[in-house]
């Protein structure tokens, strides 16, 4: 979704933000959804600060450390939250935004690769985006839970640093935890 | 690693710096999510995950994080304890039946990662224990007699600014004084002591042992005699009451709320009570106390084999054996079966259980008591 605005826009009930990836690309995204970025609150806010007639214009926030379809994902992550100015909903309302979004969020992590998710949490990291670094680090939790060392080693790409008889004695002492079945 | 779908991999942008931000990351806010077994396992991945894992710090992030029951520890009569795990490979324990503790026990009740054991002879000691670490403790003698069946309740609910365990055992127990009544007795591990409470149950009800659950500072017990039903102790207002409800099946807690599963002609029904404060409204209140959260047809999976027909009188032994989170496990017959609320599927356990067995659920979780 690319989106360059020319005029400011008067600033409104849903006033929007445009942010700019680390390829160019332009997401134009409601400022409530764009808040739960910390580091785009904290950028956001300091320009508010610096610039007074800047404030109503357009603001393209630079994100170099985030490639187009990682944002993509977040953003489309983040609009799916209860959000913050929200008129309160009532019980029923509420139950049904719980199922969409847990069906929505199923959805997601069915579509996403194992490799994807490191990016995700990655940027989730640089831009202070405290529900989505939860969410895809369950995610990748869930992915890893009952997975080999060795294929954690590899997938993480951490260099194994333990003696070969130092490893060996681990193994033996804490069996029970490399079984893949319960002994009764 | 794979290499994707997209052109323009967000790979190629990383250097080494981000890269090893991303590996501290990882190893700070995904570990926590993991259970106890996986991450004793991962402890052999590398040092620093070695380290990390093994700090209480961590141990109390963990124990914070990670809150499914994906085990289940089962005893019948004087028999030692077994445990079945939904997945052998993420979860699991040491010493499934619990040869650590310095006795054979009997074990009474289990909350988020914790077991409650007794001791058989002597005192019959209470034990608090964690089977993932072996780590124990005994505590000291109640003042009452609670029985030789005591209805316990062990409530542990790990908080982020309670950095050591604190819980409470609470116990259900035919009066000495009275007749048909019930006193309470409570176990704080904050004070390290017990204190009996002034309110006392009269009803002639009897509290079942294993039943107890614990939602938002009130526990709850099935009851058998006086029209059987729910009864609870409130331990905020420290009052004790019959719910009215004809519910009857197991307890549990789901989103923060006690639900009743049982599984009834050819269907498993879960009831969650929306309306906890039914009995205190005036007469003509019309508020609905229970409200149908599940209903599942049983009869059309040919997975489950043949099925009984759950007819069982509301005081048998239900076949509903925990119903908790997203898990419900019940039996046909001898075999254990489960339901995922989740992802809508049945599973199969593959082991036979006798009909007195008592059934907990289990957290595997790393916290230190």
């Amino acid at each position: 979704m690319s989106n360059t605005s020319e005029n400011p826009k008067p600033s409104s009930s849903s006033a929007k933000m445009t942010l700019k990836t680390s390829d160019n690309e332009l997401f134009e995204v409601e400022e409530a959804v764009a808040m739960k970025f910390c580091t785009v609150k904290q950028y956001f806010e300091d320009e508010k600060d610096s610039d007074v007639a800047a404030r109503g214009s357009t603001t393209v926030i630079p994100l170099p450390n985030v490639h187009s379809a990682v944002l993509a994902t977040l953003i489309s992550y983040g609009k799916k939250l209860p959000q913050s100015n929200a008129v309160a909903d009532n019980h029923e309302e509420e139950e049904t935004k719980k199922k969409e979004r847990k069906k929505y969020e199923q959805g997601l992590l069915k579509n996403l690769m194992p490799g994807e998710l490191l990016d995700l949490i990655s940027a989730a990291n640089y831009l202070d985006f405290k529900e989505g670094l939860e969410f895809f680090n369950q995610a990748l939790a869930d992915h890893i839970q009952n997975k080999s060392v060795e294929y954690v080693r590899k997938f993480f790409g951490i260099k194994n640093d333990y003696e070969p008889h130092e490893e060996e004695k681990y193994r033996e002492e804490y069996a029970w935890a490399f079984e893949g079945v319960d002994e009764d | 690693m794979d290499q994707g779908r997209r052109p323009n991999k967000f790979i190629a942008n990383r250097n080494n710096k981000i890269y090893m931000d991303l590996k501290d990351i990882i190893r700070e806010h995904a570990l926590p999510f993991l259970p106890a077994k996986s991450l004793f396992r991962f402890k052999g991945v590398c040092r620093d995950w070695k380290l990390q894992i093994s700090t209480p710090f961590f141990a109390h992030n963990q124990s914070n994080n990670f809150h499914r029951v994906m085990g289940f520890f089962c005893q019948s009569q004087s028999k030692p304890p077994s445990f079945i795990s939904l997945d052998p490979n993420s979860c699991g324990i040491p010493d499934p039946s619990l040869q650590f503790l310095p006795e054979p026990v009997d074990i009474r009740t289990s909350s988020n990662g914790l077991l409650c054991c007794q001791g058989r002879t002597g005192e019959q000691p209470y034990y608090i224990c964690n089977p993932a670490t072996k780590q124990w403790k005994k505590l000291p003698k109640p003042t009452a007699n609670h029985g030789s069946n005591p209805a316990l309740v062990l409530i542990f609910e790990p908080s982020l600014l309670n950095f050591i365990a604190e819980y409470k055992l609470i116990c259900a127990f035919p009066s000495a004084d009275f007749d048909n009544a019930y006193e309470f007795e409570i176990y704080s591990s904050s004070e390290g002591s017990w204190t009996i409470s002034r309110e006392m149950f009269f009803g002639g009800a009897m509290f079942m042992p294993c039943s107890g659950v614990h939602v938002n500072g009130i526990v709850y017990w099935l009851s058998k005699m006086g029209g059987g039903g729910i009864v609870f102790f409130d331990l905020t207002m420290e009052r004790t009451q019959r719910l009215y409800s004809s519910q009857n099946g197991c307890l549990g807690v789901m989103d923060g709320k006690l639900t009743v599963t049982s599984a009834y002609g050819q269907a498993l029904t879960v009831n969650v009570l929306s309306n906890s404060y039914t009995n205190t409204m005036g007469m003509n209140s019309r508020v609905k106390a229970w409200d149908r959260k599940l209903h599942v047809n049983l009869s059309d999976r040919s997975e489950l084999g043949p099925l009984p027909s759950y007819t069982h009188s509301a005081h048998d032994q239900g076949a509903v054996l925990f119903a908790s989170g997203d898990v419900i496990v019940f039996r046909c017959d001898r075999a254990l079966h489960t339901y995922d609320m989740k992802t809508k599927e049945f599973g199969r356990l593959s082991c036979e259980i006798d009909n007195d067995v008592r059934f907990f659920g289990y957290v595997n979780s790393l916290v230190e008591i």
